[in-house]
């Protein structure tokens, strides 16, 4: 097994070629239709995945905002690229030790799928042969790469897909290893090392899908297979696992085909056959083809990955034209009644079959496709691109991209790299992640477990976090990590509850309802004590000797008015001190007085 | 092309070395295609081969004929519309064979029986009256043979040249389309498809004028065809640069082939038609500016200009300060047209003094003419008429739809 790992992270700053800002957005307030074109390679041979997607002749309506510039809209040139997306990427291509070129040139790379306005997405090479050293021993980083990330799909609508263009053009880094990630576990771990190196630049976005890996696998006698887009990093063992388990089961497949000597036969029209079927998209299709295949019984049906069968891969190629299909080892189902089954079986005189069902054009099309997966799975296994799914299986997405889709970029001219900078970025470099998780294990007396914890989640949010509060580090795990399960990553609203914590104004049992409210939206941490009875019991105490002092001086108060203030939290604080910090016993002292 | 392997400390590349611009670097190709560069002084340099650029030899093809479909000929003068690249060096260059054209753009070839020709191989800017004469005489060479015209030129220039050819050529029976784009054809997104589709589509109607098709709007869903005498590049890089001024476009051409005219076909013509090269070749666009001094406008008249476009302020004013110099000229024979720079709109000068003024020292007011159309008019006009009073009134008399009487609301 051979697993080489890409890391995608946003950087936060401004727009790559624009100033744009890449915070992402609702309301688009503009809608601009574009189609795209394939351009033909002199070099190579078009190139086969931007065929493929310029085969589905779709257009693409790309959602603006009133504040979107021309740029992203490829309705005017780049400007210069933006200065601190490049300083960044400089930064973490000498955090990796690698070779930094000297001029940076910015290249075309065609992406005709419509996630990018243009048709091509502008990259560049910062540096190369980096290195990263882990606790599996030293993983390469052949390229480190910057460039620009797509736009957000929104939807899809008939044969239109819509997008939205604040994210186009965000500056992200990419990361490849080479492809010497052994275990499914190593995967893990390597992302986790890359995701530290990029975050302690401080110049990452945070948040939901700001840092994406794609996964590279192979086995032996398999193919080169690209995971793109998978954001939890406990599920890159399982991807990796899965894959391996599919590719040896499309093996296993490609054995029996030949050794059973399957086959592919004719296609029939069977629209009259389904005339009284009760399936609903049967009944609704203009047109049913059925294809013939003889020995394949059981195949069709073979779970090849989790909840996946063969028969998902042959739908996953016919998805271009129609929703899905139908095979005879999932029959009767769906409506398909055993003697629909059996009179198609009879009709072909053969033990398997496919079913097709929707307009004219579409079932022929999608047809096509399915006989050129079948074909395939005689030979090897495809090279493609998958889709993560969320059990851990993939998805067929495209072909593998081919090679030759790269042109310079000629509207950017070269940026000299000098040795005053690359000295002026040496300076600044952090701390190295293994440097830095021995340091504070040291600093802050922790275990190997936590600190590891630590390390991944963020460590400088951690030390600033410890040194403006007084909590305890497994505290700050606790609130870090329930928040994190409730999906989301602010650090702000993390201070308001590190910050009540130390203040002994929330009790450490209330945390997850805490941090439930504002997963919510409900940003009121005093409502949401409040109302869950969240208070220490030491501030529920205090409340009750403040709103005893206040009783008992309300002659001086209604006579003195403000100035008798001091005098009574002076009173408050003989009663209470070390027992509740004395700011929230002012803030209680002077609740009560207004309630007078 | 070398292959090369750069030796860079501990380092090793290997690749194609690719011309560079500044000669202190070397750029290498990589084979993930990415192209990176290193200074040379700091950099070991190995020759390992000559680098075999594969040319795809497209397959010659029989044109074939079909007898329902109209003759088109497109016309190549430069300009990316139809490029090809260079996927090694990122050179852009003109594909322009048949074979090459349906490669690129299939589509048009089921509009129309289509004719490439390849006249100049420009910049728009490098744009000139030679030049404008080599395009003049092919479209007429190719009209005789009975074919529309489209052509293909850069943006820069474009509505000049548009403008030019709507006053040389005579007699027009069939359309003649200049089209071009905005966003380079080697993108998957460049708007050079459409526009040279929606142009084609054109050509097969009998609008026989000169006009210029591109992008309606930022989308790709219609062309706008404007009269090529009314018409400007109003933004230096949108698709929709180009626009109409002072009217409504001709039509509409969508991208699914449907047209829809805002006008009735133009009268036919009966007479031969010809191209009119007679042309005054010195003629000057002058834009009037608040500190505007009169040596500028002295020394076009010792150079022995003809003729001077004003692109006055306003309605149609200068500042007083060159009334002398504009009196001078009048007076060696020089003809003043006055045109806006506020572009939409049309000049008035009965309004202030200084436009009486003007008018008194003998400046024509151009109506409602764009500044560039009254230049190519006046080129055309000044090659034929010699009297004052004759080319007064030809400027002022509308010759290719060039002026419109009253300026409606849009």
């Amino acid at each position: 097994m051979k697993v080489g790992l890409e890391v995608h992270a946003q950087l936060d700053t401004k727009k790559l070629f624009c100033n744009c800002n890449t915070e992402l957005m609702d309301n688009p307030t503009k809608d601009i239709e574009r189609k795209l074109h394939v351009t033909v390679s002199e070099l190579e041979e078009v190139d086969r995945a931007a065929f493929e997607e310029s085969l589905k002749n779709k257009k693409h309506v790309y959602e603006a905002f009133d504040n979107s510039c021309l740029v992203y809209l490829d309705e005017e040139p780049p400007h210069n690229p933006n200065k601190e997306a490049i300083e960044t990427s400089l930064k973490i291509a000498l955090l990796l030790k690698a070779d930094i070129v000297d001029q940076i040139h910015f290249m075309r790379k065609i992406v005709i799928d419509g996630s990018n306005v243009s048709g091509f997405q502008r990259t560049t090479i910062i540096g190369l042969n980096g290195v990263i050293e882990t606790e599996y021993g030293n993983v390469k980083i052949p390229t480190i790469c910057l460039e620009e990330d797509a736009a957000r799909k929104d939807r899809e609508k008939k044969d239109k897909i819509f997008w939205k263009v604040d994210r186009l053009g965000t500056p992200l880094i990419e990361l490849a290893t080479a492809p010497t990630i052994r275990t499914p576990e190593q995967g893990k771990e390597v992302a986790l090392f890359i995701g530290n190196i990029l975050k302690a630049t401080k110049k990452l976005k945070r948040g939901i899908g700001t840092i994406r890996q794609d996964l590279n696998i192979s086995i032996e006698k398999g193919a080169r297979i690209e995971i793109k887009g998978v954001q939890e990093l406990n599920m890159i063992p399982v991807y990796i696992k899965e894959e391996v388990k599919r590719q040896e089961n499309l093996l296993k497949i490609k054995g029996e085909l030949q050794k059973r000597n399957a086959n592919i036969g004719d296609i029939y029209d069977l629209t009259d056959l389904f005339k009284d079927t009760q399936c609903k998209i049967i009944k609704k299709a203009e047109k049913i083809l059925v294809l013939k295949l003889e020995n394949f019984s059981g195949i069709l049906g073979m779970e090849i990955q989790k909840e996946r069968r063969f028969g998902s891969e042959l739908a996953d190629y016919a998805r271009k034209y129609v929703p899905g299909i139908f095979h005879s080892d999932e029959l009767p189902n769906y409506g398909i009644s055993e003697d629909e089954k059996n009179r198609v079986l009879e009709k072909l005189k053969s033990d398997s079959f496919v079913i097709v069902a929707s307009t004219n054009e579409k079932v022929e099309n999608a047809l096509k496709e399915i006989i050129k997966r079948i074909e395939i799975a005689f030979q090897e296994i495809p090279e493609e691109t998958r889709r993560p799914l969320e059990n851990g299986a993939t998805s067929y997405s495209r072909p593998l991209p081919g090679k030759a889709r790269m042109y310079p970029e000629t509207d950017v001219p070269p940026y000299n790299v000098s040795q005053q900078t690359i000295e002026k970025i040496k300076k600044e470099l952090p701390e190295l992640p293994k440097k830095k998780k021995t340091r504070l294990m040291k600093e802050y007396n922790l275990n190997e477990e936590n600190t590891t914890k630590i390390m991944i989640y963020d460590p400088d949010f951690f030390e600033e976090i410890m040194e403006k509060y007084d909590i305890k580090p497994t505290i700050f795990l606790k609130v870090a990590e329930t928040y994190k399960s409730f999906g989301r990553e602010n650090l702000e609203e993390l201070e308001i509850v590190y910050d009540y914590l130390s203040k002994n104004r929330l009790v450490k049992e209330g945390i997850e309802t805490v941090l439930e409210e504002f997963s919510k939206g409900n940003r009121d941490i005093d409502k949401i004590i409040e109302k869950y009875n969240l208070r220490p019991i030491s501030v529920m105490n205090a409340e009750e000797t403040i709103k005893r002092i206040v009783q008992e001086n309300r002659n001086i108060l209604e006579k003195k008015g403000d100035r008798a203030v001091s005098a009574l939290m002076g009173e408050c604080m003989k009663a209470l001190r070390g027992k509740v910090d004395g700011k929230l016993v002012n803030e209680i002292l002077l609740r009560e007085i207004r309630k007078i | 092309m070398k292959r090369v392997k750069v030796r860079k400390g501990d380092n090793v590349y290997e690749g194609i070395e690719i011309p560079s611009v500044d000669e202190k670097y070397l750029v290498l190709k990589l084979d993930n295609g990415y192209n990176i560069a290193f200074r040379r002084n700091e950099i070991k340099v190995d020759i390992i081969g000559e680098f075999e650029k594969k040319s795809k030899k497209i397959e010659k093809k029989e044109a074939r004929y079909r007898k329902e479909l109209r003759d088109v000929s497109i016309i190549g003068t430069g300009g990316t519309i139809a490029s090809k690249i260079d996927y090694t060096t990122g050179a852009v260059y003109p594909a322009f064979s048949p074979e090459e054209l349906e490669e690129m753009v299939p589509e048009i070839f089921e509009l129309a029986n289509i004719y490439p020709r390849e006249v100049l191989q420009i910049l728009s800017e490098n744009m000139n009256i030679e030049k404008w004469k080599r395009v003049g005489n092919a479209v007429i060479e190719e009209i005789n043979k009975g074919r529309s015209i489209v052509i293909a030129h850069g943006t820069d220039t474009m509505h000049y040249t548009a403008s030019f050819l709507s006053f040389t050529l005579k007699n027009l029976n069939l359309p003649v389309i200049l089209t071009g784009s905005q966003r380079s054809s080697d993108r998957p997104s460049s708007d050079s498809r459409m526009n040279l589709f929606c142009s084609v589509k054109f050509a097969t109607t009998d609008y026989n004028r000169v006009v210029i098709c591109m992008h309606g709007t930022m989308e790709d869903t219609f062309c706008y065809v404007h009269k090529g005498v009314k018409v400007r590049k109003n933004h230096t890089s949108r698709r929709d640069a180009f626009q109409s001024v002072n009217t409504k476009p001709v039509a509409k051409v969508y991208y699914n082939g449907k047209i829809e005219f805002f006008e009735d076909l133009p009268e036919k013509h009966e007479e031969r038609v010809y191209f009119d090269d007679k042309i005054e070749e010195k003629i000057f666009l002058l834009k009037i500016f608040p500190n505007i001094t009169h040596e500028i406008l002295d020394f076009l008249i010792d150079q022995k200009y003809r003729g001077i476009v004003l692109e006055g302020t306003g309605l149609g004013h200068t500042p007083s300060i060159l009334y002398n110099t504009i009196k001078r000229g009048i007076d060696e024979g020089v003809t003043f047209c006055m045109t806006s720079q506020c572009i939409n709109g049309r000049v008035n000068m009965n309004v202030y003094q200084t436009g009486r003024k003007l008018m008194e020292l003998g400046v024509i007011p151009c109506k409602d003419m764009l500044p560039e159309v009254c230049y190519t008019k006046m080129m055309h006009v000044l090659g034929h008429a010699g009297e004052s009073e004759e080319i007064r009134k030809l400027m002022r008399t509308n010759i290719a739809g060039e002026i419109i009487e009253d300026t409606v609301i849009l």
